[in-house]
């Protein structure tokens, strides 16, 4: 398991030609998360509603033809600014802490996500190919921003 | 009026794919270019229960809405469009049997594109592929999401 247990760190930021409030209203949608990680499939909250702190939420996911489920708890929910989770035990992950900020720039915005996140041994010990399931994990995760932005700066029908 | 019909056969008890057609959470998931659902009553799949969905067509955000008018588990599910969206008229409709390698499921979908809707300036040809294009991967989709295997 050489090299499993490294923490893997990433942080990326994009320029989004929307404001913070519709960027917000898209990264605290649990409806949305499916299509902001490729590999996602489909959330469950507990409790269910708008996103807080506090809550718990299963991803449900695929690596592969494999199924995982990823909880995770929201640890910051600070309106237009800042929304952060940290993963619970039990999932594809031992620790899979994410931070996403949206700074204002005119009417544009700046997103940014810093993760850290390292397989759960659990999973690891089972899964014989532990490269390409970190690379499909850090294919989703750097997919995140690109994957937002595609959304937010997607047009209403003219009228 | 556009749609598809065919059948696949998937290599998963009728039950699992069940599972995956009665979770509406799957829903974007399975359709390329629908981005998120919301239900009326929230939950698992039920008769009665309305969806409004929003996607995108190119550049533009859609939405359409539909009503959910026959579950039979794990059999049979049909999905009706409501007015005002993006389709004039939606019908799908799936029925999943045994066979000796897991699943037929027989899926069909008969639309019709919402020119009210789209207004001037959108080709409806060009609309009508691209739903058939998401349903037809919906059909792949289906497949893919009810063999993936536990860990």
């Amino acid at each position: 398991m050489a090299g499993t247990r490294d923490l893997t760190r990433l942080d990326t930021s994009i320029d989004i030609d929307s404001p913070r409030w519709s960027v917000w209203a898209v990264i605290t949608d649990p409806s949305y998360f499916p299509k902001l990680y490729l590999d996602a499939i489909s959330v469950q909250l507990d409790p269910p509603g708008p996103v807080r702190t506090g809550q718990r939420c299963t991803i449900l996911g695929k690596v592969g033809k494999t199924r995982v489920e990823v909880p995770i708890q929201f640890t910051t929910v600070d309106r237009d600014f800042c929304l952060a989770h940290r993963a619970l035990p039990g999932g594809l992950f031992a620790k899979w802490n994410q931070t996403v900020t949206l700074s204002p720039r005119g009417l544009r915005t700046i997103g940014r996500v810093e993760s850290e996140y390292d397989l759960a041994p659990a999973y690891s010990s089972k899964v014989a190919d532990i490269p390409t399931w970190n690379r499909v994990v850090s294919r989703n995760l750097l997919g995140y921003l690109p994957r937002v932005k595609e959304i937010c700066e997607l047009l209403s029908l003219p009228r | 009026m556009g749609g598809i019909s065919g059948t696949v056969a998937i290599d998963a008890e009728p039950e699992a794919v069940w599972e995956v057609l009665a979770d509406p959470h799957y829903v974007p998931r399975l359709y390329p270019d629908m981005l998120n659902i919301k239900l009326e009553p929230e939950g698992r799949v039920s008769a009665g229960q309305r969806r409004t969905l929003t996607g995108r067509a190119g550049k533009r955000m859609i939405q359409f809405r539909t009503k959910v008018s026959e579950v039979v588990p794990p059999k049979r599910l049909v999905i009706e469009g409501c007015p005002g969206g993006a389709f004039e008229s939606f019908t799908q409709i799936v029925e999943l049997s045994k066979s000796d390698s897991g699943t037929d499921a027989k899926v069909s979908f008969r639309f019709k594109v919402s020119s009210t809707y789209f207004g001037i300036g959108f080709d409806p040809l060009t609309l009508e592929r691209m739903a058939e294009d998401n349903q037809r991967i919906y059909v792949n989709n289906l497949k893919e999401l009810s063999e993936l295997k536990r860990v």
